[in-house]
């Protein structure tokens, strides 16, 4: 039977319900495991689950809080954690748009270099955040888009600093991700398994 | 378009510090009194009150917060009417106000920051409440709030803990704001949203207005702490408030949104807070969890005594606060403080 995902791990109510529900209108015979990292959003996608008729099961460990909702009829079966696709609460807090200090025209190469790997990579971070000059990677006409966008497919979560985007003027043509602000990445990066780049 | 809750660090939900954390706090600092002060903090009352003369009491208020509708104008609406609320629901008449505004710069350019300063102008209109200055910082996440200033006879103060026993209880708008601030941020239920944008842009002006002619034996406004909490304040330690769920008005798929999981996360700190509570076993958790949603520029909670209550209603209905409802009634102190059923 196929189980499907949602790692909403790192973002904040409504979010992990609303994307829950995404998928199961989009399909509501499929087993879906929603992550959560915070108790508010576990009880609020187990209500959803509830709400839905759909038999909800809640385990734990140190990466999250896994919510699988399974079609009444259906017999639940036994949640599997600990195996997530991603890097299970790894963090990549991105400061500009280039990789490493030295030549930054050598930089902007291995940045790209960096984002085909990471596309490719058996484990991705389950969040990325770009602040100051990296916001000019999560725009329309950047270079990276079409990578970033792989790893989006692949339920990593983009959110780009909104005051970087205005500083830059920019916020119109974002191009992949979501907005966000420093309270919240604060809140993301602190206690994390954080890597900064 | 500016999209204003993006920047609100709480990711739309309210983001009013939890009583429990701050209680620490303020039980390891002293603050300065004096004897014209006739109601501060300590009582856990909605705005201070300082003594004038036997006739005349200021009563001093404030009340910011981060954006909870995307709209500035509307931000500005709301913030305004739920500034002015506590002098309403102390009984007094606000006169002047001052804006408190921390904002980023982009958004300043980018004219957020006089839309939200005319959305609350359009309400201090209204109102009758003057501006007489304000202060601005810039910062990250947007913040805009009042202080406010009004006056009150200092015999005639609508306390919040100190409702009679069988007196009956009147809340004068429906509840369940933030959870349809959680459903806004979804875009889910553009009914219950509608009719909870429009209800926070209230002013309890004309409410406080028609309970002048009635006898107020304590009156609080509803916010942050929700129905439950503020209704413990108002149950202080003498008495219990039973509240007929029923009888709650409550807006447009406000049950349904709750539910499915839309409850912001300071319902559950409300709920952990405020702790006593007897619920009847036919309640289930979505409305408990309705009757712990935090409010913004929620109603007047008022007690009076039983046999006016239906007047009350009547006179608030037909004034324009038509949600207007008794929705429970002061008991001898039993048990439990509150009593849902």
């Amino acid at each position: 039977m196929e189980t499907k995902t949602v790692d909403v791990r790192g973002v904040l109510c409504p979010i992990p319900v609303i994307e829950t529900k995404k998928v199961v209108d989009s399909d509501p015979q499929a087993v879906v495991t929603t992550i959560v990292d915070n108790e508010v959003s576990r009880d609020n996608v187990r209500k959803f689950g509830e709400s839905r008729g759909y038999v909800v099961q809640i385990e734990a460990n140190g990466q999250g809080h896994y919510i699988t909702l399974t079609p009444s009829g259906v017999t639940p079966v036994a949640v599997t954690v600990g195996i997530p696709t991603t890097l299970g609460g790894r963090v990549l807090l991105i400061t500009k748009d280039y990789l490493g200090e030295g030549s930054e025209e050598l930089g902007r190469n291995l940045m790209k270099t960096f984002w085909m790997c990471l596309t490719e990579a058996d484990a991705v971070p389950d969040t990325i955040y770009f602040i100051n000059s990296a916001v000019k990677m999560v725009v329309n006409d950047s270079v990276h888009l079409d990578n970033l966008k792989k790893l989006v497919d692949r339920g990593v979560t983009l959110a780009a600093c909104g005051i970087c985007l205005d500083y830059y003027q920019l916020k119109e043509q974002l191009g992949v991700g979501s907005v966000t602000n420093m309270y919240a990445i604060t809140d993301a990066i602190v206690g994390k398994d954080l890597v900064k780049l | 378009m500016v999209e204003l809750t993006k920047y609100a660090g709480k990711g739309g939900c309210a983001c009013k510090m939890g009583a429990h954390i701050l209680a620490n706090v303020l039980q390891s600092v002293t603050f300065p009194t004096n004897a014209n002060v006739l109601a501060d903090m300590s009582g856990a009352d909605d705005a201070g009150i300082y003594k004038i003369s036997d006739d005349i009491a200021l009563v001093q208020t404030l009340d910011f917060f981060t954006p909870i509708v995307d709209d500035p104008f509307q931000f500005g609406v709301i913030a305004a009417t739920n500034s002015l609320s506590d002098v309403y629901a102390m009984g007094g008449t606000p006169m002047t106000a001052m804006n408190i505004v921390a904002f980023p710069v982009p958004l300043v350019e980018a004219g957020a920051l006089t839309a939200v300063l005319q959305g609350a102008t359009s309400v201090l209109e209204k109102a009758g409440v003057a501006v007489v200055g304000g202060h601005t910082i810039e910062n990250e996440v947007p913040l805009f709030g009042l202080s406010v200033t009004g006056h009150v006879h200092p015999n005639k103060v609508w306390r919040n803990n100190t409702p009679h026993i069988g007196d009956a209880l009147v809340l004068t708008k429906p509840i369940g704001t933030g959870i349809m601030s959680t459903a806004l941020k979804g875009k889910l239920f553009p009914m219950g949203t509608a009719e909870a944008s429009e209800s926070m842009a209230t002013l309890n002006k004309v409410a406080s207005e028609v309970a002048h002619n009635f006898t107020i034996h304590s009156c609080t406004d509803v916010t942050g702490f929700s129905l439950l909490g503020h209704g413990k304040e108002m149950a202080g330690d003498n008495v219990t408030l039973r509240f007929r769920f029923q009888d709650i008005p409550v807006f447009s798929d406000v049950y349904e949104a709750a539910r499915m999981g839309l409850v912001p996360a300071a319902t559950y700190g409300n709920r952990k807070a405020i702790g006593d509570v007897y619920f009847h076993e036919s309640m289930d958790e979505t409305q408990q969890d309705i009757c712990y949603d935090p409010q913004t520029s929620g109603g007047l909670l008022l007690a009076v005594p039983a046999d006016e209550a239906k007047a009350l209603v009547d006179a608030l209905h037909r004034a324009g606060a038509v949600h207007s409802a008794v929705v429970g009634s002061v008991e001898v102190r039993g048990d439990y403080p509150l009593v849902v059923e």
